[in-house]
């Protein structure tokens, strides 16, 4: 047997000799010009390493070190390590590098020195070389030609595709093939129809489809449908991923919404195309299996639904695909999902259950899951039930509510509240003196959840239980049936033996009015000796907004225990008291996080303005919980700060403070938070939530957008456009249409495309009179896509 | 389905987890970590989750409770004869090596989950003749699934890589006939024979409890399969630190098949052998 052995540790470390060569390199690019020549000739070094440092230290040079690397690209070819890391140079420095590549690509006859010059173009992604790469596409030099293809490529945009199409349409393999990707990306409606006439051609097809599914355009679907039912096997499988793709790409420019999912089965006859599907799974990566998933659930008939069914059982994401399309399928799926779990093990069972009960269904196969020997099967079923809203349920579910999984009976407990019924109080009622101690308590909870007036009495008698659990149901359930014997009973439980009894009366007495005697009994428990006691004391004065009990509890923000330390905190944030004000900013600073954060929250709470300055700089402290707990606090004022910290949190390295900023800004009125939103959709890491968040409140987003549309640049204007695109609101197709009439050409054409995409009616007659006449000629293109039966 | 947890508690509860029991939980995991522990705040009498972490945070008398929310929170989806090469190949440089040296050997199966692990190795020490000279330790920190492996009662889950299911690669037929006479099937569930069961030595240990992992002493061979991946860079970086202090000399490690320690510069050698992977202590 042979034993290869491997150091574990394989960082990428430097030798004490590439360390010293990388510190004289660093040297180098400090004296900057003086030290390019030195730099160009270590471009041959034999260490990777040292390579790249030379690589980022000409770079940085800018200007200087332009000319040198130039040379590189025409005289000195002859050694390839430095000829790549010549290029590598050129793409990252920050120097002329665009106009001195144009040059040398206009002038150089010699394709090696003119594929250099592309290569680093595209990689650049140089927009103002887009006229001569395209001229360049069509090289009698193959590699040339390619280069310049996959440099449109890198580019994008709409004023690349005229070349590409062209490319596309010569049917020359080398250049067609890079050509096909490139379209694909474009995302332009113009490459539909290009890339559909490749379908035909073997050699092409696959490529072909992969790239309709690319440009995201509802116009593709029906191509891409028609291979669903053609030879061969394998571009099923190709076409099916395509449309998987296609419908991503879609939502992602356009928001979610039916188009595609209803395009499919409208083009293609559905039962045999689910056959052929099927047949294509075999030996699949899971990858292509997810997206086989989603054009089974699209297509929808009763071959898509059962084998749907079995892959729920599959390990995620396949079988997470699966659900997602059974449930979307809505009451179509239902019977053949009721049927399964009718027959199914517990296993299968757990898979389906979370996906019932989104439509109507019958309730009788559910029922039957209640008697599961799983426990989790229970819950799920309990779960369903809730969600198919049929009172119906409610009896069997008394049934489980004493189940020994404390899951289980909390989870029938949760579906008789939301069903409710004309039973439910019989029943509980029923319950409540029931032998089981389990049953008895959840009884009480329902009791207490719909306030029954003829519980009060349960309750009560209830408070005298042996068991603490029992108690403290029935001291949760008292204020919440309205009628002072119930506060009488809490009162007189609140010098009750048990710490566990007393601590339940005070935090019972949180929720009833502000009277004398229940403050009275609050503020001794304050004193209390048991710390959850004093607790719930803290929390309930502070509900109460007692302002009489400050001082006490302030005291208590020096208690020997945590909890109480942290309730003495949140209590204060009701207050109006000065002191309480005082303490609050004292704790926002305290060393234990928690009483820090509960400082913050009550800052939040409390809303003084000279809150803000404290908010803000807890937004930058070092844990995410507390920046999370500031910016939320933060967003509770009206204050101008308050825009520019969520702004900068959308950036914060952990992610759940960024989703948090991003919330908040969404649900924000005011141009400056649209702003905000707006700078994200230029940061991949959070584009797609600044998308969606610009949606919500989305008729007030609409100007903001639309502003900024005016003077958007290439880049920017697509982002702008499908900001707009996916508010789908009246108010935002209205704004999409009036970009065609801006004079920036960039809006008009990112407009253009969006229309043509959405293709509605409104968009087709807004294309079609404004675009028509456009002075671009690649938005009188779109618009003569669209024209085009 | 409970309700989500804010954002501000998720963050500060899926901290605390992680630093008490070192599994991590990242944004992904929001709504089946609201689920599991919605359902104890509620269990232990507690209305609000936040009242529910001051509890756990401060009160002494919550280690009971934090027990229940690991047997909550940890995934214990396992089943017998999983990797099974690399189960061959500890035993086959590992144990054996040990055997042959002092006439003895001790393996530990650390995150055993509910014991499918610890069965299929004093299978497999059966199946070699070793298994009356193999002493077998097997932890876990949740009492629940330790006590599933004791009662030795098995869904049909973790009979998947049995047969008349494809078993995986290096499934014998000596070792299907001990599977056989072991591992008796009730309809969809299956019983553990007791004599194996009271052949392992379970126990409750915290892995990231420095002194109970040190308190089990050093041992041949360390299986802790499928368990890292729960765990942040840092808590794995700590757990590797205490499994090393419990490998012997000549003993070895062996992780998932989808894990790896190489991004975290252990001082661990790793050696492929047939496949699978074996870590030891670098002695030079």
């Amino acid at each position: 047997m042979s034993a290869t052995t491997i150091t574990a540790a394989i960082n990428l470390v430097l030798s004490p000799e590439d360390r010293a060569r990388v510190g004289r390199i660093e040297a180098l690019a400090r004296s900057g010009a003086e030290g390019v020549a030195s730099l160009l000739e270590l471009l041959t070094d034999p260490s990777w390493a040292v390579r790249r440092a030379v690589v980022a230290a000409l770079a940085s040079i800018d200007g200087a070190a332009l000319e040198g690397l130039g040379d590189i690209l025409v005289e000195r070819r002859g050694h390839e390590g430095r000829l790549a890391a010549a290029v590598d140079a050129l793409v990252a420095s920050r120097g002329a590098v665009d106009d001195r590549m144009m040059a040398l690509a206009s002038s150089s006859a010699a394709p090696a020195v003119l594929c250099d010059a592309v290569q680093v173009l595209g990689r650049r992604r140089a927009r103002q070389a887009v006229p001569l790469l395209a001229k360049l596409s069509t090289h009698t030099d193959d590699n040339v030609a390619a280069g310049s293809i996959e440099a449109l490529g890198r580019i994008g945009g709409v004023d690349t595709v005229d070349a590409l199409i062209a490319a596309v349409e010569a049917r020359d393999f080398f250049r067609t093939f890079p050509a096909i990707d490139a379209l694909g990306r474009t995302g332009d409606p113009r490459a539909v129809g290009s890339l559909k006439a490749l379908l035909g051609d073997p050699l092409y097809a696959a490529e072909a489809a992969r790239a309709l599914g690319r440009t995201g355009h509802e116009s593709a679907v029906a191509p891409l449908a028609a291979l669903l039912v053609k030879p061969p096997i394998a571009l099923v499988r190709t076409a099916a991923v395509a449309l998987a793709e296609l419908r991503e790409r879609y939502e992602a420019r356009f928001g979610d919404n039916d188009a595609i999912r209803t395009a499919l089965p409208q083009t293609v006859e559905r039962a045999h195309a689910s056959d052929r599907v099927i047949e294509a799974m075999s030996g699949v990566a899971p990858s292509e299996l997810v997206a086989i998933a989603r054009v089974l659930g699209w297509l929808g008939d009763d071959r898509a639904i059962a084998q749907l069914v079995e892959m729920v059982m599959l390990d995620a994401p396949v079988g997470l695909a699966a659900a997602d399309a059974l449930r979307r399928l809505g009451a179509i799926a239902t019977s053949h999902l009721l049927a399964a779990v009718r027959a199914g093990d517990s296993g299968r069972r757990l898979r389906l259950l979370p996906i019932i009960g989104y439509t109507a269904g019958v309730i009788d196969d559910l029922l039957l899951c209640l008697e599961d020997q799983e426990p989790d099967v229970r819950v799920r079923a309990c779960e369903a039930l809730a969600r198919l809203g049929n009172p119906a349920a409610v009896s069997a579910l008394f049934r489980l509510i004493g189940d020994r999984d404390g899951r289980v009976s909390q989870a029938a407990a949760a579906a008789i509240q939301s069903l409710g019924s004309l039973e439910t109080k019989r029943l509980a009622l029923e319950q409540a003196v029931s032998p089981d101690t389990r049953t008895r308590r959840a009884a009480l909870r329902i009791i207490s959840y719909f306030g029954y007036a003829e519980g009060l009495d349960v309750l009560i008698a209830a408070m005298t239980d042996d068991d603490e659990k029992i108690r403290e149901a029935a001291i949760y359930g008292l204020p919440l049936v309205d009628d002072p014997r119930g506060t009488e009973a809490l009162l007189a439980s609140a010098t009750h033996d048990a710490p566990r009894t007393r601590a339940a009366v005070m935090r019972a007495l949180g929720q009833t009015t502000h009277s004398p005697k229940a403050v009275s009994a609050l503020r001794a428990g304050l004193a209390d000796e048991d710390a959850w006691v004093r607790y719930y004391a803290c929390q309930s004065l502070g509900r109460l907004k007692v302002d009489a009990a400050c001082d006490t509890i302030v005291a208590l923000m020096q208690d020997a225990s945590g909890q109480v330390r942290v309730a003495a905190v949140e209590a204060l944030a009701h207050l109006i008291d000065p002191r309480a004000a005082a303490a609050l900013a004292t704790a926002a600073r305290a060393d234990d996080a928690d009483m820090r954060r509960a400082a913050l929250l009550g800052l939040g709470i409390a809303k003084r303005a000279e809150s803000v300055a404290l908010l803000r700089e807890a937004a930058s402290a070092q844990d995410s919980a507390t920046r999370l707990v500031a910016i939320g606090a933060l967003s509770e004022f009206d204050s101008a700060d308050v825009v520019p910290t969520l702004a900068h949190a959308c950036s914060d390295p952990d992610d759940a403070v960024r989703s948090a900023a991003i919330g908040y800004l969404s649900t924000r009125p005011g141009p400056d938070a649209t702003n905000a939103l707006l700078e994200q959709l230029f940061s991949p890491q959070v584009r797609d939530r600044a998308l969606e968040a610009l949606a919500v409140a989305a008729d007030e987003r609409v100007d903001g957008v639309l502003a900024a549309l005016e003077s958007a640049d290439d880049e920017r204007a697509p982002l702008l456009v499908a900001a707009l695109a996916r508010m789908r609101r009246p108010s935002s197709q209205a704004a999409l249409a009036s970009a065609l009439s801006f004079e920036n050409v960039h809006a008009r054409r990112a407009a253009a495309s969006a229309l043509a995409a959405i293709g509605t009616a409104e968009a087709r007659d807004a294309l079609l009179r404004a675009g028509a006449a456009d002075p671009d000629a690649d938005v009188r293109r779109i618009c003569a896509a669209v024209a085009r039966p | 389905m409970s309700k989500p947890l804010a954002p501000q508690l998720f963050a500060i509860l899926s901290a605390l987890v992680e630093e008490t029991l070192g599994i991590h939980f990242g944004p992904e995991d929001l709504e089946p970590f609201s689920d599991k522990v919605s359902a104890r705040a509620r269990e232990a009498g507690f209305e609000s989750a936040l009242d529910y972490y001051y509890f756990l945070r401060y009160d002494t008398a919550a280690r009971g409770e934090r027990d229940a929310l690991a047997d909550a929170l940890v995934v214990g989806e396992t089943y017998f004869f999983r990797e099974l090469e690399a189960l061959r190949a500890g035993v086959a440089h590992a144990l054996l090596p040990a055997i042959a040296k002092r006439g003895r050997a001790r393996v530990w199966s650390a995150a055993c989950a509910t014991g499918e692990e610890p069965v299929s190795l004093a299978l497999l020490l059966d199946e070699t003749g070793i298994r009356d000279r193999t002493e077998i330790v097997a932890t876990d920190v949740s009492a629940r699934a330790l006590g599933k492996a004791r009662e030795g009662i098995y869904s049909h889950r973790s009979l998947r890589a049995l047969p008349p299911n494809t078993p995986g690669a290096g499934f014998t037929d000596v070792l299907r006939i001990l599977a056989d006479r072991t591992i008796v099937r009730d309809g969809m569930r299956a019983n553990v024979a007791r004599a194996v069961t009271d052949g392992i030595d379970y126990r409750q240990v915290n892995l990231l409890d420095d002194a109970a992992v040190a308190a089990l002493g050093t041992f041949d061979l360390v299986l802790c399969r499928n368990v890292l991946i729960y765990f942040s860079d840092t808590t794995v970086k700590r757990v590797v630190s205490s499994l090393s202090r419990a490998l012997g000399d000549d003993a070895r490690l062996i992780i998932g098949a989808s894990e790896s320690l190489l991004r975290f510069g252990t001082m661990l050698r790793c050696e492929e052998r047939g496949g699978a992977f074996l870590y030891s202590r670098d002695l030079t």
